[in-house]
């Protein structure tokens, strides 16, 4: 455990001097590059016209990107949904102990709905 | 023991979600058109710039948790770090895994070390940080202060990836920035919708998860209560 918290530690200062070095970065390449250089990249999307075909296959990508989207949406809730049912779990159980130590030791339980321990008799 | 009902507001936000969600999807697939050079691999975007901006949203709610909990101390204010941070993440993975989907017909590769994409992949190991440190069992206060302390330490790379298009140049489309050709009238209905649609449902994903996170950190509370009062002991 205590390998792994300096670990953790250890990458976390790595990514933050990566943080803080990148706004240094960021504002350096953004001053260098000329701001009236033609652009080369996308910056419209068109809509295909009538005589007009798309020329590049990519419908198993759509759907792959879709379904990585469908994933971890679903994956996520189920994760949230497991957490609660272990809180639920762990309340349940806590709850019958709390029952049991009462009817042994004859305790009505306390305002916060713990009952207060009794030293044991001789 | 019967579970805690959701309050009212959390379910009609979800029937709201569950509602909008198809009609997300008409719009995409029926309404919008298909784009000239992409083709059809184009319509990942109007999944991809929402989950973008959902990732924005849930990393601005770690930060906000994050100071509040440094500050004040209480309990909902780590919950909305983690709920912020988790979810922030979710949405980060599935902008760096659609992202490269589309990038493999309109570039012909999956990954380049693009400003946008690289700002991304690093401000996604730096709320994973926070999410492993804040998933090794029991957290400690210790943990909870360092791993708030990354939350607000990713957060202003929030800004670098949102203006690298402009600053840097790279080969991120620059389709809804003020420098970009704007997109046609028919694809702006969709991507509106795709929008509110991730915003309502990362505010929804937000809440569920911080009341789970606030509920264990309840539960953790009696277990430590109850141990106190030697209530886990063996009776014999």
């Amino acid at each position: 455990m205590k390998t792994m918290r300096s670990l953790l530690l250890a990458v976390g200062l790595l990514v933050s001097s990566a943080t803080l070095l990148g706004p240094a970065l960021f504002f350096s390449v953004a001053v260098a590059q000329s701001p009236d250089a033609e652009e080369e990249r996308a910056t419209s999307f068109h809509a295909v016209t009538s005589g007009a075909h798309e020329d590049v296959p990519g419908g198993m990508l759509l759907v792959a990107a879709y379904a990585v989207v469908l994933v971890a949406l679903v994956g996520y809730v189920l994760y949230v949904g497991a957490i609660q049912q272990g809180t639920q779990r762990e309340m349940a159980r806590l709850e019958k102990l709390v029952l049991a130590r009462s009817a042994t030791s004859g305790d009505t339980g306390a305002d916060d709905g713990i009952p207060v321990a009794r030293p044991a008799k001789d | 023991m019967k579970a805690e009902r959701p309050p009212l507001p959390f379910v009609g936000l979800a029937a709201l979600v569950a509602i909008l969600f198809p009609v997300q999807l008409w719009a995409i697939f029926v309404h919008a058109p298909v784009e000239q050079q992409m083709g059809i691999v184009q319509k990942i975007f109007y999944f991809h710039v929402p989950s973008a901006y959902a990732m924005y949203v849930g990393f601005t709610l770690a930060m906000v948790g994050s100071v509040g909990y440094l500050w004040k101390r209480k309990p909902a204010f780590d919950a909305l770090a983690v709920a912020g941070a988790e979810v922030g993440l979710v949405f980060c993975a599935i902008v760096l895994m659609t992202g490269p989907l589309w990038a493999r017909n309109a570039w012909g590769t999956y990954w380049t070390w693009d400003p946008r994409l690289t700002t991304t992949l690093l401000t996604a190991m730096i709320y994973a940080s926070f999410v492993a440190l804040r998933s090794l069992g029991a957290a400690g206060e210790a943990e909870k202060r360092f791993a708030a302390a990354l939350g607000i330490v990713g957060f202003f790379l929030l800004p670098i990836i949102h203006f690298s298009v402009q600053a840097w140049r790279g080969q991120h489309p620059t389709v809804i920035t003020g420098r970009g050709g704007g997109l046609h009238p028919d694809m702006v209905p969709a991507l509106l919708l795709g929008f509110l649609v991730f915003t309502l449902l990362t505010v929804l994903l937000v809440w569920a998860r911080a009341r789970a996170e606030l509920a264990r950190h309840r539960v953790q509370e009696l277990e430590l209560e109850a141990a106190s009062a030697g209530l886990t002991e063996d009776p014999t």
